[in-house]
C-alpha cells in the first residue's frame, strides 16, 4: 500500500463519516488560524479596540465632546474654567482651551475620521470600479472613454484640486468635502482593476457566459466582479486610510469640513489656538498618534491581504 | 512557386537585416532621438495639454458656476465713511475692470486668450489691481526649491537605503525598514509640529514665523540667510517623508530581486556581495521611476500644505491667503501655476523614462 493509497482511503473514510457543519467550520477555522494567525489575530484586535471607542463614544461621561469642565477657586470665591489643564486622573488627557475634556474630544474624533473615511472610500471605490468594469465590457467608445478619464485622473494633480474646490465652495458641510475628496483621488485603483477584468474576461468560464447570451453588464457585475471582489476590498481598504489622512490635511488649513469634529479638527487647533507654542503637548501629540496608528494599521491590513491573495492565486 | 516565394522571404530577410545594420551604425545621440521618441514627445505632449486643457477650464468654471458672486465679500466690506451708492458704483467699476460682466461664453474665450497669448490671469483685488502672473512668478521659486531638491534627493537617498537595507535583510535592517514605514505612514503636517516642537521651541535652532515674514529673494546675504533659515524646517519634513516612502517601495523590490537566479548564480561564482548589491540595485531600481509620476503629484500637494504650516510664500502659502481674504483672481491663478507644474513636470519624467526604458518608447505608439 503506497502513501497515496492510505490517503484516498482516509478521505473515504471522512466521507462516509457525514461530518456536521460545526465541524467543518472548526475545521476551516484551525486551517485558516494554522496559515493566516497573525493577521486574524491583528484585525480582531483592530476591531476590538475600534468597537470599545465607538461604544465608548455613546455612554457618559464620554457621550459629550462639547461639556465644559470648571473648578472651584477658592482665591476669587467662584467656579473658573479648567482650562489646559495637564493630565491628571480626572482628565487623562488634560483640557484643551475651552475647559472640555480631551480624551472624550479624542474618541469622537477617533470615530468621526473613521466613519468619514469608510464613506470617502465607499464613493471612490465605487467610481474605480465602475470605470473599471464597465470599460472592458462596453468596448469601443466607452472603453475609450473611461480609459481617458482614467489617465486623466491619474496625472491630474489632487490636492491642489480638492483645495480649490474646498476654498471655492463656502459651504463647511461634512458632505461636501466627502464628495470633493472621492471624486479625485479614486483613479490608479479604476486602472489596476481594469487591467485584472482584462485578464479574468479571456477566461473559459466567461465565454460560456457569453454564449448562453447574457447580458454585458449583466456578466460584468455578476461573473467578473466576484472575482476582483479582493482588489477591490485592497482599493477600499487603501482608499479608507488615505481619505482619512487627506481630510486631516485639508482641515488642518481651515478649508475642510466643520460639522464633524475628526482628528484633522482636533490638529487644526493646535495651530488656530496655539497649543505648539504654549507647550500643550498632551493636547497635540495624542491625535497624531491615533492618525499613525489608524493609517499604520490600514497599511498592515493591506499588505497581509495582498500577501494572502497572492498566495491564493499563484 | 515554391522557388520565387522562397527568393521573396530571402530578399525581406536581407531587407530586414540591412535595416539592422543601418541603425546599429547610427551614433548614439541619433539613436536616442529616433522616431519612436519623437512620437511619443509628440502624443505624450498632446496628451498632458488636453490636461492642461481641462484642468484650467475647471479651475475657470468651478468658481463661476457655484452660487454667489466672486465680489460678494466687497458688498459687505464697505468702509464706514462710504454711501451704499458710491460702494455700489466702485463694485459695479470693478466688476467691468476685471471683465466679469459679460456673459459666461465670452469670459470663457477671453480667459484662454488673455491666459495663451499674453500669461495674463487677471488682477488681484487684495494687492492693489496687480496682475497676478507678477505675484505668482514671485511666489513660484520658493515652491521649487522645496519640491526639485527633496524630489531628486529622495529619490536617491530612499532608494538607496530601502535597497541596502532590503538586501541583507538581518534584524538591524528590520528595524530600519519598520522606521521606514512609519516614515512613510506619518502625516507630515503632524511632523512639521514635532519638529516644530523640538528645533523651533526648545532648542531655539530656528525662528518660528520671523516679524516681518520671509522676504522676497534678492541677492543680498542677510535676505538669503532669512529665506533659508525658514526654508530648513519645511524642507527636512518634506523629505524625511519622502525618503520613508521611497525606502518601503525599494526595499520590497529588493527583495524580490536578491530571489533572482543571476544573483544566486553570481553568489555561487564567488563575487563580492557588494557587486552583487550593485547589479540588484540597478535592476530593482527602474519600476520605482514608474512610481515618479505619482509621486510627483503627492509631492506638489505635501509641499502646498506644508507651506501654509510654516508661513513659506510660496504658492500654497498665497493660494490659502487670497482664499482667506477672499481673492478669486489670486486662487484660480495660483491653482494654474500649479498645475503647469505638475503637468510640465509629468511629462519630464516620461520623457526620462523613456530614456531609459526604451520599451516604453514602443509603447508609447499604442497609447497616449
Amino acid at each position: 500500500m503506497t502513501k497515496q493509497m492510505e490517503v484516498d482511503l482516509k478521505n473515504q473514510e471522512e466521507l462516509k463519516l457525514n461530518l456536521s457543519t460545526r465541524d467543518i467550520i472548526k475545521e476551516k477555522f484551525h486551517a485558516a488560524m494554522d496559515r493566516y494567525k497573525h493577521q486574524i489575530i491583528f484585525m480582531l484586535v483592530f476591531f476590538i479596540v475600534i468597537l470599545i471607542i465607538v461604544i465608548l463614544t455613546l455612554i457618559p461621561p464620554f457621550n459629550d465632546p462639547d461639556k465644559q469642565y470648571w473648578y472651584w477657586d477658592p482665591v476669587v470665591e467662584f467656579f473658573q474654567l479648567d482650562n489646559y489643564a495637564k493630565p491628571s486622573l480626572e482628565h487623562l488627557l488634560g483640557t484643551d482651551q475651552n475647559g472640555r475634556d480631551q480624551l472624550t474630544r479624542l474618541f469622537h474624533a477617533v470615530r468621526n475620521s473613521l466613519a468619514f473615511g469608510l464613506f470617502t472610500g465607499l464613493i471612490c471605490t465605487g467610481i474605480a470600479v465602475f470605470l473599471g468594469v464597465i470599460g472592458p465590457y462596453k468596448g469601443g467608445v466607452v472603453d475609450g472613454i473611461a480609459s481617458f478619464i482614467t489617465n486623466i485622473a491619474l496625472v491630474f494633480p489632487q490636492i491642489p484640486l480638492i483645495l480649490l474646490m474646498s476654498a471655492v465652495l463656502r459651504i463647511r458641510a461634512w458632505w461636501i468635502t466627502m464628495l470633493v475628496i472621492g471624486l479625485f483621488t479614486w483613479s490608479w485603483a479604476a486602472r489596476s482593476i481594469r487591467s485584472q477584468v482584462l485578464t479574468i474576461k479571456e477566461r473559459n468560464f466567461i465565454k460560456v457566459a457569453k454564449m448562453s447570451a447574457l447580458k454585458g453588464v449583466r456578466i460584468a457585475f455578476y461573473e467578473v466582479l466576484p472575482n476582483v471582489l479582493p482588489y477591490v476590498i485592497l482599493a477600499f481598504i487603501i482608499f479608507l486610510g488615505n481619505a482619512i489622512v487627506i481630510e486631516a490635511g485639508i482641515a488642518i488649513l481651515g478649508v475642510g469640513q466643520q460639522n464633524w469634529l475628526t482628528l484633522g479638527l482636533l490638529l487644526q487647533d493646535a495651530l488656530q489656538a496655539g497649543w505648539v507654542q504654549s507647550f500643550s503637548y498632551w493636547l497635540w501629540i495624542p491625535p497624531g498618534i491615533c492618525l499613525i496608528l489608524i493609517y499604520l494599521s490600514f497599511f498592515m491590513v493591506q499588505s497581509s491581504l495582498s500577501q494572502t491573495f497572492e498566495q491564493r492565486t499563484s | 512557386m515554391n522557388l520565387t516565394e522562397r527568393e521573396i522571404i530571402e530578399k525581406e530577410k536581407n531587407e530586414e537585416q540591412d535595416t539592422i545594420s543601418k541603425s546599429s551604425e547610427q551614433s548614439t545621440i541619433k539613436k536616442i532621438i529616433s522616431n519612436s521618441f519623437l512620437h511619443m514627445a509628440i502624443k505624450k505632449g498632446i496628451f498632458y495639454f488636453v490636461v492642461f486643457f481641462i484642468a484650467i477650464s475647471l479651475a475657470f468654471l468651478i468658481p463661476r458656476i457655484v452660487p454667489g458672486n466672486l465680489l460678494e465679500y466687497f458688498y459687505d466690506a464697505r468702509p464706514a465713511g462710504t454711501s451704499p451708492e458710491a460702494w455700489a458704483q466702485l463694485i459695479a467699476g470693478l466688476e467691468e475692470y476685471l471683465g466679469l460682466n459679460y456673459p459666461l461664453n465670452i469670459q470663457y474665450f477671453n480667459f484662454l486668450r488673455d491666459f495663451f497669448l499674453e500669461f495674463k490671469l487677471g488682477y488681484s483685488v487684495i494687492y492693489d489691481l496687480e496682475p497676478v502672473a507678477n505675484l505668482v512668478l514671485r511666489a513660484l521659486p520658493y515652491t521649487m526649491m522645496l519640491v526639485i531638491p527633496v524630489l531628486i534627493i529622495s529619490f536617491f537617498v530612499g532608494n538607496w537605503l530601502g535597497a541596502r537595507t532590503g538586501y541583507t535583510n538581518s534584524k538591524k535592517d528590520k528595524v530600519f525598514y519598520y522606521i521606514f514605514i512609519v516614515l512613510q505612514v506619518a502625516p507630515f503636517f503632524w511632523m512639521a509640529y514635532v519638529l516644530v516642537d523640538i528645533f523651533v521651541l526648545k532648542l531655539h535652532w530656528f525662528p518660528w514665523l520671523s516679524p516681518g515674514g520671509v522676504p522676497n529673494w534678492a541677492w543680498d546675504w542677510d535676505a538669503i540667510s532669512l529665506i533659508f533659515d525658514n526654508f530648513w524646517l519645511p524642507f527636512i519634513i518634506l523629505l524625511i517623508t519622502n525618503i520613508g516612502g521611497w525606502a518601503t517601495g525599494a526595499h520590497a523590490l529588493m527583495t524580490y530581486e536578491k530571489a533572482e537566479d543571476y544573483i544566486t548564480y553570481g553568489r555561487k561564482l564567488g563575487f563580492r556581495d557588494k557587486t552583487l548589491r550593485k547589479y540588484a540595485y540597478r535592476n530593482s531600481i527602474l519600476p520605482q521611476f514608474t512610481g515618479l509620476n505619482l509621486r510627483f503629484n503627492g509631492l506638489i500637494g505635501a509641499t502646498l500644505i506644508t507651506e501654509i504650516i510654516f508661513r513659506f510664500p510660496g504658492l500654497g502659502y498665497m493660494m490659502v491667503d487670497a482664499f482667506k481674504k477672499f481673492d478669486y483672481a489670486l486662487v484660480i491663478g495660483t491653482f494654474i501655476v500649479t498645475i503647469l507644474i505638475i503637468v510640465v513636470g509629468n511629462y519630464i519624467i516620461d520623457m526620462c523614462y523613456g530614456i531609459l526604458d526604451p520599451r516604453i518608447r514602443v509603447g508609447g505608439k499604442g497609447e497616449a
